[in-house]
């Protein structure tokens, strides 16, 4: 391998698919955020080809219809908190702005983040509470995937070779309360952080849908539909011997089975913690809260 | 690769492997040491430019991504006549500390007024979120920062 990469940029999506086609081993390079310091400090090497996204301005597109959000995969994280709520729901806002300071943001790329293989990245877990789907291209085809089953229980990437990311779909809903919340648990480290978002939608104080991920607590972020389901037609306020019920059961839907997979205990009571204060304010907010 | 860019208002040429970053570009090459050299992770910001008028990590930067881009570091900022408007504030309210990171905040300074002269605290805290001072006291540089915007707003008549 040469000591230099072979830069390509290609100026659209069909160009980009060719070369992808062409260069099975390239590296797609987006805003590089978590690749560059891997390749500058020799843990990966060089890289023969590169296929530079800089150009390809339909990936850098963000649009909305009546149903979702459509954001192209090279669109940085700027980009998408600039545009702030109500189009970007606020526990994508918030998880980016804990996530990434505005030079951070100027350069990392969503795509890049769902695809670096860094299932504990905060911002996933927004991503998975929205049901969020992925658009990924080959030249000979294209297909849609749910952002949980493109990350696996391993925290591996179901990319296959020549395909590319190329859109993030995020389904608008009409919830009446969001939260985000995030702790570092090692502070050398902003990947390894406990993140935990939640949205529930009410009527009258009938919860009629309520969703809840975690990001830190396993090798990609958690959500248990299972575990969602247990609290729909449930009236709030939650008596405290009920909320009670709910978090012990929350602990066991968050104990893998393997026990190697196990989360530290301090990830798993911080999570379990959360879920208790997002509840408690839903209490105290009950009359503030539309629906 | 050759690599052109605008760099402090000059247009450049240099010949740089593609994965070099633009931090050792400055430092190496243009012998620019205002930029400094840290974590090299993008976690400290003591390295921060603005490339295209955006605030960017230049450790993380790779040269093929400077090619026919406009580069400002803050030897660039200090020979604008506005940067006057910075240095008294950071000197006046006492903000430099040890001086390390006072380059890299000036650029984030700007980063944040270019777009927004009248920001509020935690506008200001945002936008310095990505710099560390070692030496803490980070009190005195949300003023000075503050102190600045107010000064370019001064300078151009708005209140």
């Amino acid at each position: 391998m040469s000591d230099d990469s072979i830069i390509l940029r290609p100026q659209n999506i069909h160009e980009l698919l060719v070369m992808a086609n062409e260069y099975p081993l390239a590296v797609i390079y987006a805003g590089g955020t978590s690749l560059f310091p891997q390749i500058s400090s020799g843990l990966k090497e060089i890289p023969s080809h590169t296929i530079s996204l800089e150009h390809v301005q339909e990936m850098n597109h963000i649009s909305r219809t009546e149903k979702y959000l459509e954001i192209g995969a090279r669109a940085n994280l700027e980009k998408i908190y600039s545009i702030g709520p109500p189009v970007i729901p606020d526990t994508l806002l918030k998880a980016i702005r804990e996530t990434a300071s505005p030079s951070i943001r100027n350069i990392s790329s969503i795509g890049g983040i769902i695809c670096s293989g860094k299932g504990s990245s905060s911002i996933l877990a927004p991503l998975y509470l929205f049901d969020t789907l992925l658009e990924i291209r080959s030249l000979s085809r294209s297909r849609w995937i749910p952002i949980s089953r493109f990350i696996s229980e391993k925290g591996s990437i179901q990319l296959r070779e020549k395909e590319v990311l190329t859109r993030i779909r995020i389904p608008f809903g009409e919830w009446n309360y969001q939260n985000y919340r995030k702790s570092l648990y090692n502070s050398k480290s902003r990947d390894e952080s406990l993140s935990f978002c939640a949205c529930i939608r009410l009527s009258k104080n009938i919860i009629l849908d309520l969703r809840f991920a975690f990001g830190g607590v396993s090798k990609r972020p958690f959500r248990n539909r299972e575990f969602e389901i247990l609290f729909l037609g449930k009236k709030i306020p939650f008596r405290t011997e009920e909320l009670n019920a709910l978090i012990s059961e929350l602990q066991f839907y968050l104990s893998p089975k393997d026990e190697k997979e196990k989360p530290i205990a301090y990830q798993t009571r911080c999570a379990l913690e959360y879920c208790r204060y997002f509840f408690e304010e839903i209490n105290l907010g009950i009359h503030h809260i539309p629906g | 690769m050759t690599i052109e860019f605008i760099l402090n208002n000059k247009k450049v040429k240099i010949e740089s492997p593609a994965y070099q970053s633009l931090l050792d570009i400055l430092r190496i090459d243009f012998n620019l040491m205002g930029t400094k050299s840290s974590c090299r992770s993008g976690e400290c910001g003591a390295c921060l430019v603005l490339v295209n008028r955006d605030l960017v990590n230049s450790c993380l930067y790779p040269a093929f991504k400077v090619h026919n881009k406009e580069v400002l570091t803050i030897e660039g900022l200090a020979s604008l006549k506005e940067y006057q408007i910075y240095e008294n504030a950071f000197t006046e309210l006492e903000a430099t500390n040890c001086g390390f990171c006072t380059p890299a905040l000036i650029m984030a300074t700007e980063g944040l007024l270019s777009h927004n002269n009248n920001p509020s605290d935690e506008e200001i805290k945002d936008a310095l979120s990505g710099n560390i001072c070692l030496c803490t006291g980070y009190d005195k540089i949300l003023l000075a920062v503050k102190e600045a915007a107010k000064l370019k707003r001064k300078k151009k008549n708005v209140r």
